[in-house]
């Protein structure tokens, strides 16, 4: 039986830009990193440029707390947040839920999407939760 | 005067104290060694450990009573917080019945706003579906809970703050990189008189609440990740529980609803 070492526990579950050794355990069990950014809802009706831009934005001002000198750091990308209803997000966005109404499943090529208005989202599994990437089939 | 009466009185309650330390009362003669005596056999209690004896026994109890029960069931009411990009902590509920049947057997059926998603293992395919959606994940999965709850939280970074209570040894797995544990005293969970036991390691502290009493069950957990930024909590409340379950055939092998795809579950990359 292969076993894992702690440190690789603790490191998936707090994504990898962690600035200090983990060698515990139960510490790994609740927390994933890479929903830090869930509850990120851009203001209705920018650009799918500006969009795209709040979401990078996000992921930058991460970056920047993880990297300033003090103990607490925070997960950087990939960045989710809610889906937009108004317009379209750029491609290749992340997001933890679908517009409400108005979308239907789809097969293309073998992989599955949901077309909400025009916008393709392509579902996958990630981090224990249902997540959708804006796709280009 | 009044001084040297005082003094004449330090010297005689040092000789006796001498004498009831065993020493040589003659070292108290002089009004110079008098005053020494009058302030050493203060007693201090040693520091506790850092590690109580008492809070890693009763881990332990909860730990071995899992352990040796072969099928059981429980309800886990979570509740995590996670900061949000513009600023403010966020709080995600989700309840979760689990059913475990060793070695080989897990099924985790949440509902929630997040973390939504259940899990299938019957010893050869782990699966996760959002019940919400008609998307599913799937893979081979390792020979048993244990390699297979590891997976889930190492490859898959899934969430799961009771994982520990799942393993065939949870004691020696929960106990890895703790530099104290102790004892926080009495506590009642949903009416239940449990002990309140705490822990800290690193990166993170937790603590374990277990039943008093002749079955010494987890009823909550809560973790704090000191290290993240507004070092978000995660609490699990363990209730229901069920060690002589009836649970039936097939419930942990998943069975696709119709129209139901398999989509990609992405690991982390190594």
């Amino acid at each position: 039986m292969k076993t894992r070492t702690l440190s690789n526990l603790l490191a998936a579950a707090l994504l990898a830009a962690i600035p200090t050794p983990a060698r515990a355990w139960v510490a790994a069990g609740g927390y994933h990193g890479g929903v830090v950014a869930v509850g990120y809802r851009p203001p209705c009706c920018y650009s799918g440029a500006a969009v795209a831009g709040a979401a990078i934005g996000g992921a930058m001002v991460g970056a920047a707390v993880a990297s300033a000198a003090q103990p607490a750091y925070v997960a950087p990308a990939p960045v989710y947040y809610s889906a937009p209803v108004a317009y379209a997000p750029a491609v290749g966005t992340v997001v933890s839920a679908l517009p409400p109404t108005g979308c239907s499943s789809l097969s293309i090529n073998g992989i599955s999407y949901m077309n909400c208005a025009g916008v393709f989202y392509m579902p996958f599994y990630s981090g224990g939760a249902l997540m959708y990437q804006v796709a280009q089939p | 005067m009044r001084t040297r009466a005082r003094n004449r009185f330090v010297a005689a309650w040092g000789a006796l104290g001498a004498l009831l330390l065993g020493l040589d009362p003659s070292a108290a003669s002089t009004e110079a060694a008098a005053l020494k005596p009058a302030t050493a056999p203060v007693a201090t209690p040693a520091p506790p450990p850092p590690l109580e004896p008492e809070a890693l026994a009763q881990l332990k109890a909860m730990s071995d009573l899992l352990k040796d029960t072969a099928r059981f069931t429980f309800k886990a009411t979570a509740d995590r917080e996670q900061p949000s990009v513009n600023g403010p902590m966020l709080d995600f509920f989700s309840v979760s019945q689990v059913a475990v049947s060793r070695p080989n057997q897990l099924r985790v059926e949440t509902k929630g706003d997040l973390h939504a998603a259940s899990l299938w293992y019957d010893g050869k395919m782990v699966t996760i579906y959002s019940l919400k959606s008609s998307f599913y994940g799937q893979t081979a999965a390792p020979a048993t809970i244990d390699e297979t709850v590891l997976m889930l939280m190492d490859r898959f970074q899934m969430p799961l703050p009771a994982a520990g209570f799942l393993l065939k040894d949870p004691y020696s797995k929960m106990m890895e990189g703790v530099k104290t544990a102790f004892d926080a005293g009495d506590a009642e969970i949903d009416g239940v008189a449990c002990r309140h036991l705490a822990f800290s390691e690193e990166d993170a502290d937790w603590q374990v609440w277990v039943e008093k009493g002749a079955k010494p069950l987890p009823r909550r957990i809560a973790v704090t990740y000191k290290k993240i930024q507004g070092a978000p909590r995660v609490v699990s409340t363990l209730s229901d529980w069920n060690l002589s379950p009836k649970i039936a055939a097939g419930e942990f092998t998943f069975s696709p609803p119709a129209g139901a795809k398999k989509v990609d579950w992405k690991t982390s990359e190594k």
